[in-house]
């Protein structure tokens, strides 16, 4: 049993009695350090934007990053739940399945189970309104950056909701279908799946071998909806249905992390009688110590707010060199040959004062390459920026991480030229079209083998050191971006979720 | 009893506790590094501040979060996250602009004044249970009459103990 009690600071004095109760004493304080001082971070959604989620494959929502300081057994993910919806099932129907894992950049992210009955929960609709529902993620004692992922998977209606036939391609890389019911708006469960029954010329079909397509779950406004395809399907005719889906709805996101269990001896070995041995000793400070110079606060970013201009939600344009502004702003800084008004603003968040020994901060953000109108290898610059709160003015910028040869998706839009179906981008894309912001941070599985789309996400990190920001809090730190070459080209690319921690000081976090 | 708490850390070196080194009080200032009372000094040092920031938001584009004209609390979501033990507050530092905050807790609530104009506003809350409890989180915010409150951003943290918190 852990817990803290305070040793006087004259309980030795020189030339006082050695006590085994003193050293037992430290060392279950320094025990309870790490027990209840532990690595975590939270997100609250902003009001009128708590995200709706809904799937009809498995799709990893996230990452969700923490930094994680020492050596870690699990992560727990704590998910507010605000309401379970299936339009037109009764209330206790299985809704919407969910499972968490976690991935560390450069690695694989580890998938979930392959069948629905072995994730970690089953919502049912109208009884988990208004619930916790709390996951156990292992990492394996890894440390640093972690990506914790939400996956979920919806139910769908076995009746479907409309169909008909088509054969109206009316948007690039993809299909119009009019005519579709809407739901009433008293149902107020708007997402539907979308099944496409066509013929999958090429790709290793055969023609005429008709095989159904499910499709992710959309907002509906209007009669008149849009899809983008996968390239396998012929232009011809095509049947589609609609059916009512599971649909989960959040309010927060809170990680918290369990270190594993320092090199440390057990109380017994400080017990009167016992030996007395160096590791007993010096193997507690190590273990204090790392606490002390690792532990650091972690600022979550979800880029899912959509602040942004309204008719920009899901893209987050990164403005290559002499770029066509598109509405956003970054701040100049003299003295770097006068280009860096450049920079574009991805993430931002608010830190209200400085943890002790802090040394700056290193963030980290995940960024999906989607298209870009000539280049194929892009070089990356990002940095991160410090700004009064209120007054929006710049305090100072860090160093520039460059990154070189960033590579693009080569599918862009073009899906008719792509080599493969790439969900993810194909769930961004068609989002795009219906300028809704759900899906961004939406990574999707592909097909039955669960390689990831994550594979296709980068992540980077950049650091701005503690010079300069001393007396300036409260401030906004913002990480931002500057893509070249290629002049008065764009880059298509999609933010995915960013994050920022305390650097202490004499650690170097930067590298991934 | 005397409580030391120091506000930075004492930098203990594992070396100078390692087989033949004399491990010494460190009653004399010039040895706490080296000594027991160092090793309790830098233990209360990490349990008073290794305190973490439990979430916060801004907007990368500086567009106000959420506005409000209701003269009575609209709150925000929830989160619920695990606190510390013997944390005895939580703190919301918001950019605030003409309104007031409620800082709504399972445990509790604390309103602020009122913020003329644009500012930061600190809300610290006092817990009713500081045994280390998993609790919700949100806050709410409301206007006088016919004005527009907006908020731009937020951070809440478990605040720092002092040595009065201490068990």
């Amino acid at each position: 049993m852990s817990d803290y009690a305070y040793l006087d600071q004259n309980a030795i004095l020189d030339d006082s009695p050695w006590s085994s109760g003193l050293w037992r004493r430290q060392r279950t304080n320094i025990e309870h350090v790490r027990l209840e001082r532990f690595a975590k971070g939270g997100h609250i959604f902003q009001r009128n934007e708590q995200p709706r989620l809904c799937s009809v494959h498995p799709v990893a929502w996230g990452p969700f990053w923490l930094m994680l300081p020492e050596p870690t057994a699990t992560v727990t993910m704590r998910l507010y739940v605000n309401s379970v919806d299936y339009d037109g099932e009764a209330d206790s129907t299985e809704a919407i399945d969910l499972h968490a894992t976690s991935g560390f950049p450069g690695r694989t992210v580890t998938p979930p189970p392959l069948g629905p009955a072995d994730w970690d929960v089953t919502l049912l609709r109208g009884v988990d309104d208004d619930t916790v529902q709390v996951f156990t993620v292992p990492v394996n004692g890894d440390r640093g950056w972690v990506g914790i992922y939400l996956w979920t998977w919806s139910r769908i209606s076995e009746t479907a909701e409309d169909n008909d036939t088509t054969s109206t391609f009316g948007v690039s890389g993809g299909v119009t279908l009019t005519g579709v019911t809407v739901p009433p708006a008293s149902a107020n469960y708007p997402e539907r799946a979308l099944r496409l029954t066509v013929d999958p010329a090429g790709k290793g079909h055969e023609s005429g071998d008709a095989a159904p397509q499910m499709q992710i779950g959309y907002y509906r406004t209007s009669s008149t909806v849009a899809y983008t395809i996968p390239p396998f399907y012929d232009r011809g005719t095509l049947d589609w249905a609609t059916y009512p889906q599971g649909v989960v709805e959040i309010e927060g996101i809170a990680l918290e992390s369990e270190a594993v269990q320092p090199d440390v001896p057990d109380a017994p070995a400080y017990y009167t009688d016992a030996k007395c041995s160096w590791p007993s000793h010096q193997n507690p400070v190590n273990a204090l110590e790392q606490m002390v110079k690792y532990r650091s606060p972690t600022w979550m970013i979800n880029p899912g707010h959509p602040g942004e201009a309204s008719n920009k939600p899901l893209f987050w344009l990164l403005r290559s060199e002499d770029g066509t502004a598109d509405g956003y702003t970054a701040a100049a800084i003299s003295g770097d040959n006068g280009d860096d008004t450049d920079h574009l603003p991805l993430a931002a968040t608010m830190i209200a004062n400085p943890p002790p020994d802090s040394d700056g901060y290193t963030a980290i953000v995940s960024l999906f390459a989607l298209h870009h109108t000539t280049a194929h290898e892009l070089t990356l610059r990002l940095r991160l920026s410090a700004y009064n709160v209120t007054s929006g003015a710049l305090i100072t910028s860090g160093l520039n991480s460059l990154y070189t040869n960033w590579r693009i998706s080569e599918r862009g839009n073009r899906y008719g030229t792509s080599r493969d179906y790439v969900p993810l981008e194909h769930s961004l894309w068609g989002s795009q079209q219906f300028q809704y912001w759900q899906y961004r941070g939406g990574l999707m599985s592909k097909g039955t083998d669960y390689t990831f789309d994550a594979k296709q996400v980068q992540h980077f990190t950049c650091e701005i050191d503690e010079t300069n920001l001393a007396g300036n809090y409260p401030l906004i730190l913002k990480i931002e971006a500057r893509v070249r070459p290629a002049r008065s080209k764009l880059l298509y690319a999609a933010l995915i979720s960013a994050g920022i921690a305390s650097k202490p000081k004499d650690i170097d976090l930067g590298s991934v | 009893m005397a409580i030391e708490l120091p506000t930075t850390s004492l930098q203990l070196d594992r070396r100078d506790f390692r087989a033949g080194q004399a491990i010494r009080s460190g009653v004399d200032a010039a040895d706490r590094h080296l000594g027991f009372r160092g090793i309790s000094a830098e233990c209360n040092h990490a349990y008073a501040y290794l305190t973490q920031t439990l979430c916060a938001m801004r907007r990368f584009n500086d567009e106000a979060l959420d506005t409000v004209t209701d003269t009575s609390y609209v709150y925000g979501p929830k989160m619920e996250i695990e606190v510390g033990e013997h944390i005895d507050k939580l703190r919301l530092v918001i950019d605030l602009e003409d309104g007031y905050v409620d800082f709504d807790t399972e445990h509790g609530n604390t309103v602020s004044l009122k913020q003329l104009g644009r500012g930061v506003t600190t809300v610290t809350h006092d817990l009713t249970d500081n045994t280390g409890p998993i609790m919700w989180l949100r806050f709410g915010i409301k206007v006088d009459v016919a004005e527009t409150c907006n908020i731009y951003g937020w951070v809440i943290q478990e605040v720092e103990m002092v040595a009065g918190d201490f068990p």
